[in-house]
């Protein structure tokens, strides 16, 4: 009996043993801080506050209050909804494309998928040149229909079209490389079949196609809400969340109140719901629709 | 009804020709098997008819009319893929009214059709299920039921029993050619396995790096092989092949194989077109070869006093296996066992190799001159390595190639014997 214990311990040890490296770096960065974080959520930790200090649900109303918070979550759905299924769209639409092209087959799939290579800093900063007023890029093409002097980024009204057509254009090739693996996946004998059927093309991409995709479509569409409430850096370059924060999103606010106002107890709030929201998302995405996806 | 109409059809990809002229006339209600190894153009050859592919050149007539143009939809056929292609998110019985809805067909007539082939194939259990929860076997089924609803005249098949166990693969066979026989439709079936060309075939084309070997009814193909290549690809085992040179004149006509002190001559006979001292391929099947217990007229010429001997051994050896004969499990399908059968016959003592008893049949190994030749007997013969025994043949049974072109030398005379010594287990 002991020495069965014994055995047993031994496995286990082994077992943590391999486990530790990793562990210590998770519980570290991650399960620490994501504790601490909703900790702090309910304690004032602000610069007037030297020793932070526990005030219920403080943090939480005062955000309820906030007409900002509401700005910015508002904006955060606008932009969701304008990126997540254009681009998801637009990433399908491409793949197709590129697994059909029967000519630079390698130039189409690297063009579409050179958006997602170039470093953010250097997209923003791409796309700045272009939406400047002026001699910005748009602003030369603009100026041949007349509208010439439009400010993409200085506008209350078109600084949101603008990052969601920034953020379309980088996106959609990222979603592509899965429409593409997903594509491949599916057996050419499926469309030989549907071919001698004489389905047509719409009927096939309706009827074979998209519903055997979908499990793509399902991780796809997670990575794309995710992503849509994850944009600081473009923000930090282009638009600092202007003009009068209509093109603040949720993640910028967060790192805008805990490094700009320093209120890490606030910060700490706005986290917790962005993951709380970004959890339901996922839950509402995973047991909806996961129930009508096909896997193999 | 429709006839299929192959007319000098090739295909060519990238400068290289996959597919050569091929031509072949199938008749409405036929079963016409495709055959051939690996990379031969056979499934290529399919797919042009099918319309999956272009074809380079040549002519494709469906019921007389040129289809070389017309997209698969249009021409009236239904197809069986290898992997048998049902969409796997798709239940049974959607998978079986795909094509049916595709083409707008009436609900009522459907749900008929569905019945019908359901029924037919002993799925209606399963309609309900995705092809994920099938196994082989009902997947099979399914696809033959896609093709049974679409009521199309002509049936394409490409493998589609090469995903089945070996036993599965056996009931599938007779069941799609009782299936094709009720339906009465026209089948080209594609397989790489010749024993389902033999036995599921009205007639079967055999190919070879894209070229046509012979077309002709399977028994017909089998006992008067076109070639060499066509000789050794159908029979399991293969027929036995040794190189040879044609000797002798007037009566005494035949061919020696081998060298040295392991020279033989087999006395065949009078052989028209064959001239003394040509080259030739000798071939016969490995059933052909038989025990025989006589020695009447074995022709190795330079006999060495120990092969002498041996030979003595060898007789007694013989003796003792035609005793076992009798008791073997099927001894009336041998039919050289007795002395009576072995007039005519050429006898040879040869040393055994290698033994396969496979229960009802047993494959005797051994050498000679130079080669490896196999015997396939009836029963069970409890033969061992080493051991000496004397096989016999009839010289009907021998088929002479020309070792150039491969092309069968003695196409027209072997036909009548070859029936008379058919085997069930030829095959």
């Amino acid at each position: 009996m002991g020495l069965e214990h014994r055995a047993k311990w031994r496995i286990n040890i082994y077992a943590w043993l391999l486990l530790l490296p990793s562990l210590i770096f998770l519980v570290l960065f991650t399960f620490y801080p994501v504790l601490q974080t909703v900790i702090l959520s309910f304690y004032q930790a602000d610069l007037g506050s030297p020793e932070p200090f526990f005030n219920g649900g403080d943090n939480y109303r005062i955000m309820l209050e906030d007409d900002v918070f509401w700005k910015v979550l508002t904006n955060n759905l606008w932009f969701a909804l304008g990126t997540v299924p254009t681009s998801i769209a637009l990433g399908l639409a491409m793949a197709l494309f590129a697994n059909k092209a029967l000519r630079g087959k390698g130039f189409v799939r690297t063009a579409y998928f050179y958006p997602t290579v170039v470093p953010m800093i250097a997209v923003a900063n791409i796309w700045l040149f272009i939406y400047t007023p002026e001699y910005g890029a748009l602003s030369h093409v603009m100026e041949w229909f007349g509208h010439g002097g439009m400010n993409w980024l200085g506008d209350r009204t078109n600084v949101m079209f603008a990052m969601i057509f920034m953020v379309i254009w980088k996106e959609a090739g990222y979603f592509m490389i899965f429409y593409l693996a997903g594509l491949q996946n599916i057996s050419k004998e499926l469309y030989e079949s549907a071919s001698m059927d004489g389905a047509k093309p719409w009927t096939v991409f309706r009827r074979v196609t998209f519903p055997l995709l979908m499990p793509t479509t399902m991780f796809v569409l997670i990575i794309a809400f995710t992503n849509s409430f994850k944009l600081v850096d473009h923000l930090v370059i282009m638009t600092k969340g202007g003009p009068d924060n209509a093109s603040n999103l949720l993640l910028y606010y967060i790192y805008e109140t805990a490094f700009s106002f320093w209120d890490q107890g606030m910060a700490s709030a706005l986290t917790v719901v962005m993951v709380v929201i970004l959890l339901l998302v996922a839950a509402i995405q995973f047991f909806g629709l996961d129930k009508k996806i096909h896997y193999n | 009804m429709a006839e299929v109409e192959l007319r000098r059809i090739c295909k060519t990809f990238d400068r290289q020709t996959v597919v050569h002229e091929v031509s072949a006339l199938i008749e409405p209600g036929e079963f016409f098997v495709l055959v051939g190894p690996s990379g031969c153009g056979k499934s290529t050859t399919l797919r042009m008819i099918a319309g999956l592919e272009d074809i380079s050149s040549g002519e494709l007539l469906i019921g007389g009319k040129q289809m070389n143009h017309v997209p698969p939809s249009g021409r009236s056929i239904s197809m069986v893929f290898q992997n048998y292609a049902l969409y796997p998110h798709l239940t049974v019985k959607e998978n079986i009214l795909f094509g049916l809805k595709v083409r707008k067909v009436d609900k009522q007539e459907q749900a008929k059709r569905l019945a019908h082939a359901a029924e037919m194939l002993g799925i209606s259990q399963l309609l309900q299920r995705k092809p994920r929860e099938l196994s082989g076997g009902q997947r099979q089924r399914v696809a033959l039921g896609r093709a049974i609803v679409s009521q199309h005249p002509i049936c394409l098949m490409d493998e589609p029993l090469s995903n089945l166990d070996a036993k599965l693969r056996g009931h599938m066979r007779t069941e799609i050619r009782q299936l094709q026989q009720e339906l009465g439709i026209t089948m080209i079936y594609v397989t790489h396995d010749q024993v389902e060309a033999m036995t599921m075939g009205d007639r079967m084309m055999v190919l070879r790096d894209g070229q046509v070997q012979q077309i002709g009814r399977p028994l017909d193909v089998y006992n008067q092989p076109a070639n060499l290549f066509v000789a050794e690809f159908t029979g399991s085992p293969p027929m036995n092949t040794v190189n040879g040179t044609w000797a002798g004149d007037g009566s005494c006509q035949g061919v020696v194989i081998g060298t040295g002190n392991e020279k033989a001559f087999l006395p065949i006979g009078y052989r028209e077109g064959i001239r003394e001292g040509a080259p030739v391929v000798l071939g016969i099947r490995p059933e052909a070869l038989q025990p025989f217990a006589a020695e009447p007229t074995v022709g190795i010429p330079d006999h060495t006093a120990s092969e002498r001997a041996g030979q003595g051994k060898a007789e007694r050896a013989v003796q003792g296996i035609s005793q076992l004969a009798s008791l073997a499990a099927n001894p009336v399908a041998s039919p050289a066992a007795g002395s009576d059968a072995s007039a005519g016959a050429i006898t040879l003592p040869v040393r055994v190799e290698a033994v396969e008893i496979l229960g009802s049949e047993t494959i005797v190994e051994f050498a000679l001159a130079g080669a490896r030749w196999k015997a396939k007997w009836n029963g069970q013969w409890p033969c061992r390595r080493g051991e000496m025994v004397r096989v016999g043949f009839y010289p009907g049974q021998i088929c002479l190639f020309d070792p150039q072109s491969g092309k069968n030398l003695t196409a027209s005379e072997s036909k009548t014997i070859h029936q008379n010594v058919l085997q069930i287990n030829a095959i």
